[in-house]
């Protein structure tokens, strides 16, 4: 599919999330197959559309991962204008690598490089090379070296932001905490609908996935 | 072992409780038929997490319960698992890792430790022969050793050591498995295994430093005591961490076990951010309360 992904959803560029999701849930519950009979001429089309929907919302997300995880994609362009560092041909020539997802070679690059030489913007690659291998901690503690050495930079402000934001999705500890453990969202969502719908997504996205590989997780879409 | 892995009992309902109690019993009972008398001793509740995590992948009619009584608990009759191939596997890779932990312990420096270990240590290298499982055993042994060379040379990383801890742990929770569900089984144990490390670590921080022994915070950190700022970021790497589990463990079959279900559940949404409370106090000194 080369359509737009935005405009399947029917939001803007710069939607948020919430409002992005909430186009996503408004569409899904419009052309659900449970809507429509087996027999009705328009099962096919809702099932066309559905799959539309699907694969729009995977590849907003997939873009706003990206635009986290490696500078590429709309984010990097924007903080782009923002970057006053050096422009040294060298990390610009890494930068193109990570967002190739040329992950081996960026790292091979950014380790030739002098420990003398290694400035704020090399422990900020050396965060986005160690985040495409899941090494949270590490990529982090980079991040930090980064943020320290140049902290007026909003390109390793906002990536740090991205991880605070990842981690306090999760949820915080249950007990020695100010406000009653009683009163936290229940962690199975039993009573939570937001949750729900979560679980939904993830089950159509699983769903996408499988059918990728050419499978089918659920039947009916 | 480390005792990080366990539910909020509070959030369970009072039959998870009983499962989740039921099937640690179930556990020891395995562990002193398969890996020695005495090895029980140092079972831990770590182990109930593989244990249910396995039995999804048996067949439901294997799984029944009886009330005994057992020399721990010798006045009142308790509910226990009776063996199923889930529960003997977990016995005997407990049995396996314990050993080898062992082994990597007896190099510790501290005299007493090493007089204790060497003294428990006979019954688990029984526990290894009877265990059986050879491939397992190289495992092991490998990633502990290359754990060991690592911290040996005082590599200024969680992550680096920590993976391999969770390499051991995605075999030992993928032994054995088919090749479908080996992704999903490697994928939990490999999170959970780095998960353990780094809280291990951060928790070990204080005492490390006192003892001058190593600790990957320490290289990384410094001797100055960890600041809030320090902290934080460390918390924000577990609780990612914590995602990745998640999305593992969501991806396992659970089909009608509703009650395994919000068990695991519990232990990744509550459970594990709980034990890595002490992050949020100011002082890493009381670390220990929160354990086991």
């Amino acid at each position: 599919m080369n359509k737009d992904p935005y405009s399947i959803l029917g939001v803007s560029r710069n939607a948020s999330d919430d409002e992005i999701k909430n186009a996503y849930r408004q569409l899904v519950k419009k052309y659900h197959p449970d809507n429509y009979d087996g027999d009705n001429p328009l099962t096919d089309l809702a099932k066309e559309k559905m799959q539309e929907i699907n694969w729009a919302y995977d590849e907003i997300q997939r873009i706003k991962e990206e635009g986290g995880y490696t500078g590429g994609g709309t984010y990097y362009q924007s903080s782009q204008g923002a970057y006053t560092g050096s422009s040294d041909p060298v990390y610009v020539e890494i930068r193109q690598d990570i967002n190739a997802h040329r992950f081996a070679d960026a790292e091979r690059k950014l380790l030739a490089i002098d420990y003398a030489m290694r400035v704020a913007e090399w422990h900020y690659l050396m965060c986005l090379v160690l985040m495409s291998r899941k090494m949270n901690a590490d990529a982090m503690r980079e991040l930090e070296i980064a943020c320290n050495m140049d902290p007026s930079n909003v390109e390793y402000q906002r990536a740090k932001e991205m991880f605070n934001q990842n981690a306090g999705a999760y949820g915080n500890t249950y007990y020695g905490s100010e406000s009653s453990s009683y009163n936290r969202r229940r962690y199975n969502g039993r009573n939570d609908a937001n949750d729900a719908c979560d679980c939904c997504a993830n089950l159509i996205c699983l769903d996408c996935l499988c059918e990728c590989m050419g499978g089918d997780f659920i039947t009916c879409c | 072992m480390f005792g990080y892995v366990r539910p909020v009992a509070a959030e369970l309902l009072v039959k998870e409780h009983e499962l989740y109690r039921a099937t640690y019993c179930g556990v020891c009972r395995c562990m002193k038929k398969y890996t020695g008398a005495l090895s029980n001793s140092l079972h831990s509740y770590d182990s109930v997490f593989l244990a249910l995590v396995r039995m999804l992948y048996i067949d439901s009619s294997a799984i029944s319960a009886s009330k005994r009584s057992c020399i721990a608990h010798p006045l009142k009759k308790r509910v226990m698992l009776d063996e199923n191939p889930a529960l003997e596997y977990t016995a005997r890779a407990f049995g396996i890792l314990t050993y080898y932990k062992l082994c990597d312990d007896i190099s510790d420096e501290r005299l007493t430790k090493r007089l204790s270990v060497s003294l428990i240590r006979p019954i688990f290298a029984s526990a290894r022969r009877k265990a059986g499982l050879l491939p397992l055993c190289e495992i092991a042994k490998d990633r502990l050793e290359r754990i060991n060379a690592l911290e040996r040379e005082g590599v200024a990383s969680v992550d680096k050591s920590g993976a391999l801890f969770g390499e051991l742990l995605g075999e030992i929770f993928a032994f054995g498995m088919d090749e479908k569900s080996r992704g999903v089984l490697y994928s939990v144990g490999y999170h959970l295994g780095k998960f353990i490390y780094a809280a291990d670590a951060a928790e070990d921080y204080d005492e490390d430093r006192k003892r001058g022994r190593y600790n990957p915070y320490r290289a990384l950190y410094g001797d100055g005591g960890l600041t809030d700022e320090n902290r934080a970021m460390i918390k924000c790497a577990l609780l990612l961490e914590c995602r990745a589990l998640e999305a593992a463990v969501c991806a396992l079959p659970f089909g009608d076990n509703v009650s395994i279900e919000n068990i695991l559940k519990n232990i990744i949404y509550v459970g594990l951010p709980d034990r890595i409370a002490f992050l949020d106090k100011a002082s890493c000194t009381d670390g220990t309360k929160g354990r086991k």
